[in-house]
């Protein structure tokens, strides 16, 4: 069962609702992988925008070879690159080789470090929850998430009925999101005080 | 039923629903507000685990959406052809416009002259004759034409190679109606002289960087060798 290719394929039949749903599933992705090359986090945003639009509108050229994101991230980062080599050519300063030097740079160190420390709080965060969880869903959660292994390949491993590993998979969700709320609305407290 | 749809959620997630499956949750996201952002929260779960989510709040699928709308319209609005009434000023006004300009599209097959189509139709037909014209030109001193442009609508220029002394000559050809100041501008180096083709005057101009001088004067001697 592939959910994305059914996803895509309702996208290319012009189901905008099935696009939202995508949207919403690799924004945060997107704008991240964005954001580490420009290290401007409103320009990242702008060109994740910019991209998902662009996607849309050549979604019948996706031939699925690779996965949605594989695609949509191609086709940020090279958003990114025209704006980037823009911005030199009206600085008068463009340079291929350099261009592509500074992406890389950038890509591994940030000048910006306020964004990456929040991500890292919230990992930490949600890698807590996640030792918190019981033991079962904590492992059966973890292959999936962090192993990627399907959910037959989870119940060979564990020796149990795919319909345990679903529930396990979802009850884990369901704890890892109450843990989230709350923190969401204590910082939201926070920041109200 | 709304439990089941939350699992139901997670198994879209790791692509693991059947495709009517994923329709029906589709439209249920679309108009359940709850299911919405309880997908939202997940991915961002999911993000927030591999160190990737830099800001909690951020949704752009609103933005984006409505960006992809806009544009949607527009290129149905530019597919849209409008309703004809025959009998319109409109319509008669694009017939109009449509005959005359089959007619100016027609003017050279007539041969009749159009005021505003004189430099292209001399570039016209100086296209179609200029190749045989300059393979003509380059048999006076055996050079094999390597390649040509047209400058003007009055010139053109070419370059050759001579195979026997493996050098190559440019020569640049000015058809004699072309203003004397205009052609002295382009030159800067070579022999030039005038001759004719036929009956046509024309004005050449050798140059190589890798001829002598002497060498090209021969050459230009032979063209007006063959006016005498």
């Amino acid at each position: 069962m592939n959910s994305e290719k059914s996803l895509i394929n309702l996208v290319k039949k012009g189901d905008k609702k099935a696009y939202e749903v995508l949207v919403l599933q690799y924004q945060d992705r997107l704008v991240f992988s964005v954001y580490k090359f420009l290290k401007d986090y409103e320009l990242a945003q702008d060109i994740a925008q910019e991209a998902f639009v662009k996607a849309f509108k050549n979604i019948e050229k996706f031939r699925g070879d690779s996965s949605f994101y594989t695609w949509i991230y191609r086709i940020a980062i090279n958003t990114a690159k025209n704006f980037l080599s823009s911005k030199s050519r009206k600085s008068e300063i463009y340079d291929d080789e350099i261009m592509e030097l500074k992406l890389s740079e950038s890509a591994v160190t940030s000048e910006n470090p306020e964004n990456i420390l929040e991500a890292e709080e919230l990992r930490s965060l949600m890698m807590d929850a996640i030792q918190d969880l019981p033991d079962d869903i904590r492992t059966t959660l973890s292959l999936r998430e962090f192993d990627g292994l399907s959910y037959e390949e989870i119940a060979e491993v564990q020796n149990c009925p795919i319909g345990t590993v679903r529930s396990r998979i979802h009850k884990g969700r369901e704890i890892l999101d109450k843990t989230f709320s709350k923190y969401n609305m204590s910082n939201l407290e926070t920041n109200l005080i | 039923m709304s439990k089941l749809f939350e699992q139901k959620l997670s198994l879209l997630m790791d692509g693991e629903i059947t495709p009517f499956e994923t329709k029906r949750l589709v439209d249920e996201i679309h108009s359940n507000s709850h299911l919405r952002s309880l997908w939202l929260r997940m991915n961002k779960h999911k993000a927030a685990m591999h160190g990737e989510l830099l800001d909690q709040n951020l949704d752009l699928s609103k933005k984006i959406i409505s960006q992809i709308n806009k544009s949607t319209q527009n290129t149905k609005t530019l597919k849209t052809w409008p309703k004809f009434n025959f009998l319109s000023p409109t319509y008669m006004k694009a017939c109009c416009y449509l005959i005359g300009f089959f007619f100016i599209l027609s003017l050279p097959l007539l041969n009749l002259p159009s005021p505003s189509s004189t430099v292209s139709s001399k570039q016209n037909l100086l296209s179609l004759n200029n190749e045989a014209l300059l393979l003509d030109l380059g048999a006076n001193f055996n050079g094999n034409l390597k390649d040509y442009r047209i400058t003007s609508s009055s010139s053109m220029e070419a370059n050759y190679f001579i195979p026997g002394d493996e050098k190559s000559v440019r020569l640049k050809v000015f058809f004699d109606r072309i203003p004397e100041q205009e052609w002295l501008g382009t030159i800067n180096n070579g022999v030039t002289v005038h001759t004719k083709s036929g009956s046509t005057p024309l004005i050449l101009n050798l140059s190589s960087e890798n001829l002598p001088n002497q060498r090209l004067i021969k050459i230009s001697n032979t063209f007006l060798e063959k006016n005498k």
